[in-house]
Parts: structure tokens; C-alpha cells; sequence
């Protein structure tokens, strides 16, 4: 018992009382921390006792607690390594195809196109993508089958859903940060980094990914659909 | 100025214009490489003027281009040809080699610091010998050390100029978009990183240079004027050549993050670009699959599931609240103990309950009874009296809440309707039956035609 404790010593500190357990809840959400002003506490008390807290979410729960970035975009969170991946199948959640697209499109957005400093209001950002010439018409396309001219309420509200939710889960995520006075306002947080991490395979070998699926189209002409129900496996 | 006579006049012809130059140079590049033999006819010559002027873009009118080249041959025989003539043949001169070989050497000197390496240890070991009086110091420094000096210098001339090429291809590749940007920057890294590499060599086979300052410090000889003049211009010249090196390794520390700035703008601009492409890669070739319309709060939308397209995988991210933190020996998260309810059943209570409310619908039925007989005694005879209805309720039923709940529903009901009047007196109307009960006259009256 005495190894334990000696072991997680930072269970035994003034501050675990107020803080491990809110820690421990939002990282066992998927949520990712980073030093801004609403986690600065819980990014702290983990910069604190990084070694010690990694080491008993390693030996406890077979879970790797991973840091990315540097000073200021440095972040947490939870990963299931390949290790833990086969003994804990079951402790993971997949990012839906619907918020995988626009959690890419913000960075592109965030990133790029330099479209916004820091705070962005989600009316604003829900017009950007709508009128964006590049990629509007693929829009209205997934989420109305239509294209932009011909849509309804009912397909703008779709477009707006889709754009709220996928942010709800960011948030929860915690890829973006609501302003707390203004919930139609948030900020992008450095973790949104990890959804280029997860996919930077493809996004190195993208060139060869589009001469690819070309090359499938010219020999079927085109007809190379999604087998629906596959796609999302 | 007193410059020899015949210097003066055969200047041009010593020091040749650039396509004579050029002429010679590629005489003494073909002999060397062996493509023709040392000795040549005068048409070689001819061609080789030929090929120089093309490259040059030197084009004389139809007809005169014989007289230049014949002009041409005229004056390089002058210093740089020798003509055999009875053989016809030509061959450079010695001085036409040594004008070739010294622009090769300025132009292309090999960097070599372990050549400069011995050639300082010779000039120390030599230097030692030659102490002893002026005239033997003044004969090391006409003859080994002004001899090497060139070569010194030279090294650091090939170093300067390699910088310079450098620097050139890199304002090249800032102006203009290669296609093998990154190759070409990768390649200009590594040649400062060789320079770089070749000005440490450099410094480090000079480190001799510090052995004769020492022994010229230490010389007998120091006296003579004419030494410690000599003295002041090796060390003039040592100095010189620190300075360049230092300057060889500042032109490059500057370059340097010039060229890392440029690799993150390249890198940045490159997962930029990839990055647009996987976006619309993602939204060109994903599909998607409608439900129904849904109702929201304020809203109504579709249900649409997006499939990515078929290479791209979705991820997955850690997510078990399930398991949250509970170690034994702090109790952090311990719910609190649930308390397990005892549900025993009161089976007399069960059948009171059904038996009021069995009583209640009783009552219900009733009085829905007595309105419909009112309605229809209304109709037929056009006036009703309530208060008989009143005590027959009570006489019948014997329920004076029935009674009671007639009297308020028919008052509510019948007073709504447009061809009824509802008349009340402050009266009593009484039974002689029920002797402790009274009800206030009301009178229902149809007035329908």
C-alpha cells in the first residue's frame, strides 16, 4: 500500500481534492486540455504530475496519457496505444463522418484561409461555408441534394445542424472553447491538431489517394459509389 | 607611372580580348582532354574561332567573317600561338598554358586544407632556417611565402566565390516556382553545409600561421627595420585571412535561417496545399443517405448520414466514463450505498380505494343520466322546474353529491345555450321529505321555436 501511494503521490495533494476528479471525468470523455483560461487549472495540475498521472492511467487502466505540441499549444488527453488497443476494444468512440468533414474544414478554414483572428461567430462561419465557391456545391450536395439555388428552409436548417452539432462535439472534445457570455461565439483550441495527427497519412499521401480513386474511375467511368453502411465501419 | 616601353604597347596583345581569351581557353581544353593532338592545323583553329563567335553571338556581314577570323589567328599568334612552319602546324604557347591554367585555378580552385595544411608546416620548418640573417628571411618570404600566399588566398577566393553561386541560386529559387523546389533548397543546404564545413578545415590548417608569428616574435632578427617591416606584412596578412574565414562562417550563420524560413514557408505551403486537397478529396467523394424529415424545437430538417469515402477510415478517440476513477483506498468517487425499498402491499387499503373509485364512476354515469333526462323533458314540455329534479336525485339516489354536482352542471351547461333561460329566485323551493335540505328556485325555459 506504501508503494501506491508513493507511487500516485499526486492523489495524496491539496489540489487532488478539488481537481483529479474533474480531470478525471473529462479525460475519460475523450477531452483534450490545454493551458487556456478555462483548463489552466486542470493543464497545471497535469504539467505538475505528468510522469506520476501517466504512469497510473498506464497501470491502472491500461489507457496512454499523451502531450502534444509545445508551451503554449501543448494539450493532453487520453489514447488508447497499440498495446492497450486489442485488451480495451470497446473504450473508444469514433468521430462521425459528418463531424470528421467539418472538423476538417474549420482548420482548412482556421488555418489557411487566415479567415478569422480569434473568436469566430458561428453564424459567420455557417455563412462562410455556405458561400465559399470552392466547396459549397459538395455542401448542399451531401446535405440537401440540391444545389444552392434550389434549396429549402428544410436544407439550409440542414446545413446549420450539422455545422451546431459537429461544434457541440468539438467542444466537448474540447477542439473549441464556447465564449461562456456568448455561446454563439467560440475559439478554436490548439488540440484541434490532433484531427490532423489522426489523419496525416492521408494527408501527406493525398496525391497519390485522388490519382488513385481517378484511376478507379476511368476504368469503371465513374461509377465507383460508397457501398452505404460500409463506409462508416 | 614608368611602365616599360614594349608592356605598354603589347598590352592588348598580352592581356587578349574575351573571344581570343575564350579561343585559347578551348584550344588548351581540347588538348588537354585529348580530343585533339598537342600540335593542330590552322583549321582547328578556325573552327574553334568559329564555335566561340557563334556562342558569343559575334555574326559578321556575308563574306567578311574569313577576314575575322584570318585577323583573329594574326593576334594570338602574336603571344599564344607558336606556328611550326615547316610542318604547318600550330601549338599553344608556354605562355598561353600559363595564362589557362592560372583562370582555371582563380575560377575553380579546389578547396583543399590539407594541402594548405602542409604548405604551413613547410613555410614553419623552413622559416626556422632562415633566421639566422636578413637576407636568408628575406629570401623565405620572396620565394616560399609569397609563393603560398597566392595558393592561401586563392582557397579563400574558392570559398567566397562558392558562397556567392550559393546565394545566387537561392534568390533564383525565392523569385521563381520550381517544380523541385525542396530538391533544389535541400541541395543549396548541403553546399553551405560542405562550405561550411571546408572554412572549419580551412581554419584549423591555418592554425600554423600562429606557429610563425611566434617564431618571428622570438627572432634574433628583430632590429633590422627591414624585418620588422617584412613581419608587420605577414601578420598584416594572417590577420586578412582570419578575417575572411570569419566572414566566410558569418555569411553563412546568416544564411542559414534564411534558408530554414524558406523550408517552413515551402513545408507550410505544401501541407497547406495537401491539406485543401484531402478537404475536397473528403466532400467530393463522400455520399450520404437521407431519412426522414425530423421536427425540431423551432426547425424542421433532414436525417442525413454522411459516408466517407471508402479509403478513408474514420477515427476513434478514447471515450469510457464507465470506468471512472474508484480506488479503494481513496474512496474519490464512491457513489453513495443505494437504499433497497421495501414494497409490501396493504391489500384492504387496495380494495377501499377501488371501491371509491368504482363509487365515483357510479356517480358519473348517474349524473350524466339525470342532464340527458332534463335536456329531453326540456324539449318535449319547453319548461323544467331543477328543484324537482333536485329532490328526486336525492329521493332515488340518495347521494346529495350527485345532487349537488347536477345542479352546478346544469346551471354551467344549460346557461351556455342560446335558445335556453336560465331564471333563479332567491327562493326556496323545499320537500317536505328531505326536511333539512332547500334549494333555490330554477327555472330552465326553451325558448326554440
Amino acid at each position: 500500500m506504501e508503494t501506491a501511494i508513493k507511487k500516485y503521490g499526486f492523489l495524496e495533494s491539496d489540489e487532488a481534492e478539488n481537481l483529479f476528479a474533474d480531470l478525471d471525468f473529462a479525460l475519460k470523455s475523450g477531452q483534450h486540455i490545454q493551458n487556456f483560461p478555462h483548463q489552466t487549472e486542470l493543464f497545471n495540475f497535469l504539467e505538475k504530475y505528468e510522469d506520476e498521472i501517466r504512469l497510473f492511467y498506464r497501470n491502472l487502466f491500461r489507457v496512454n496519457l499523451a502531450a502534444k505540441g509545445s508551451d503554449y499549444t501543448r494539450y493532453f488527453y487520453l489514447e488508447l496505444d497499440d498495446e492497450s488497443r486489442g485488451i480495451v476494444k470497446t473504450r473508444s468512440k469514433k468521430l462521425s463522418p459528418e463531424y470528421t468533414l467539418l472538423g476538417i474544414l474549420l482548420l482548412k478554414i482556421h488555418r489557411i484561409d487566415k479567415y478569422f483572428i480569434n473568436d469566430i461567430y458561428v453564424p459567420d462561419f455557417i455563412q462562410l461555408i455556405k458561400g465559399n465557391e470552392e466547396y459549397k456545391n459538395y455542401i448542399y450536395n451531401l446535405f440537401a441534394k440540391r444545389r444552392e439555388k434550389e434549396a429549402t428552409d428544410i436544407d439550409e436548417n440542414t446545413i446549420d445542424e450539422w455545422v451546431r452539432n459537429a461544434l457541440k462535439e468539438f467542444e466537448r472534445l474540447g477542439w473549441i472553447h464556447y465564449d461562456p457570455r456568448n455561446k454563439e461565439l467560440f475559439e478554436i483550441m490548439p488540440s484541434i491538431e490532433r484531427l490532423f495527427t489522426m489523419y496525416s497519412y492521408e494527408i501527406h499521401n493525398i496525391d497519390r489517394l485522388i490519382d488513385e480513386t481517378n484511376s478507379i474511375e476511368e476504368r469503371t467511368g465513374g461509377l465507383y459509389p460508397v457501398e452505404e453502411g460500409e463506409a462508416s465501419e | 607611372m614608368h611602365f616599360p616601353k614594349i608592356l605598354r604597347e603589347r598590352y592588348n596583345l598580352l592581356v587578349p580580348r574575351q573571344e581570343d581569351g575564350l579561343v585559347v581557353l578551348a584550344l588548351f581544353q581540347k588538348v588537354r582532354a585529348g580530343t585533339i593532338e598537342r600540335t593542330f592545323p590552322e583549321r582547328l583553329i578556325v573552327d574553334t574561332i568559329k564555335q566561340v563567335y557563334t556562342e558569343l553571338g559575334m555574326t559578321s556581314a556575308r563574306g567578311e567573317e574569313t577576314q575575322k577570323y584570318d585577323e583573329a589567328l594574326h593576334r594570338l599568334l602574336r603571344h599564344f600561338l607558336d606556328k611550326n612552319l615547316e610542318e604547318k602546324t600550330y601549338q599553344l604557347s608556354t605562355y598561353a598554358e600559363n595564362f589557362c591554367d592560372m583562370l582555371e585555378r582563380e575560377v575553380h580552385t579546389a578547396i583543399n586544407p590539407s594541402q594548405i595544411q602542409k604548405t604551413f608546416s613547410d613555410l614553419v620548418l623552413l622559416l626556422e632556417r632562415k633566421l639566422e640573417s636578413i637576407d636568408d628571411f628575406r629570401h623565405w618570404y620572396h620565394t616560399q611565402f609569397f609563393k603560398h600566399k597566392n595558393d592561401i588566398s586563392a582557397q579563400l577566393r574558392a570559398l567566397q566565390s562558392q558562397i556567392e553561386d550559393t546565394v545566387e541560386q537561392l534568390n533564383d529559387l525565392v523569385k521563381n516556382e520550381f517544380d523541385n523546389f525542396r530538391e533544389m533548397l535541400i541541395g543549396c543546404e548541403a553546399l553551405l553545409d560542405r562550405i561550411k564545413e571546408q572554412a572549419d578545415k580551412l581554419s584549423s590548417a591555418f592554425s600554423s600561421k600562429d606557429d610563425i608569428k611566434q617564431i618571428l616574435d622570438d627572432a634574433s632578427l628583430a632590429d633590422e627595420p627591414d624585418f620588422r617591416e617584412t613581419k608587420r606584412e605577414v601578420r598584416s596578412f594572417f590577420k586578412d585571412i582570419e578575417q575572411r574565414l570569419i566572414n566566410v562562417s558569418h555569411t553563412i550563420d546568416r544564411i542559414k535561417p534564411k534558408i530554414n524560413k524558406l523550408y517552413n514557408d515551402f513545408e507550410k505551403r505544401e501541407f497547406d496545399r495537401k491539406i485543401e486537397a484531402f478537404l475536397i478529396y473528403l466532400l467530393k467523394n463522400s455520399s450520404s443517405k437521407f431519412g426522414r424529415t425530423k421536427k425540431l424545437k423551432d426547425r424542421t430538417v433532414h436525417e442525413v448520414e454522411v459516408f466517407l469515402p471508402k479509403n478513408i477510415i474514420t477515427r476513434d478517440f478514447y471515450s469510457d466514463r464507465s470506468r471512472l476513477t474508484s480506488i479503494d483506498y481513496y474512496q474519490l468517487l464512491d457513489p453513495p450505498p443505494v437504499l433497497v425499498q421495501d414494497l409490501s402491499w396493504d391489500e384492504e387499503d387496495l380494495k377501499r380505494q377501488a371501491m371509491l373509485r368504482q363509487q365515483q364512476i357510479d356517480r358519473e354515469i348517474r349524473i350524466e343520466k339525470w342532464i340527458s333526462d332534463i335536456a329531453a323533458e326540456l324539449e318535449k314540455k319547453k319548461k323544467v322546474n331543477f328543484a324537482d329534479y333536485y329532490y328526486k336525485i336525492l329521493f332515488k339516489d340518495n347521494d346529495l353529491e350527485a345532487a349537488i354536482k347536477t345542479a352546478t352542471l346544469v346551471l354551467k351547461e344549460f346557461s351556455k345555450m342560446e335558445n335556453v333561460e336560465v331564471t333563479v329566485r332567491e327562493e326556496f323551493a323545499l320537500d317536505a321529505k328531505q326536511p333539512n335540505i332547500g334549494i333555490w328556485k330554477l327555472q330552465l325555459k326553451s325558448t326554440a321555436s
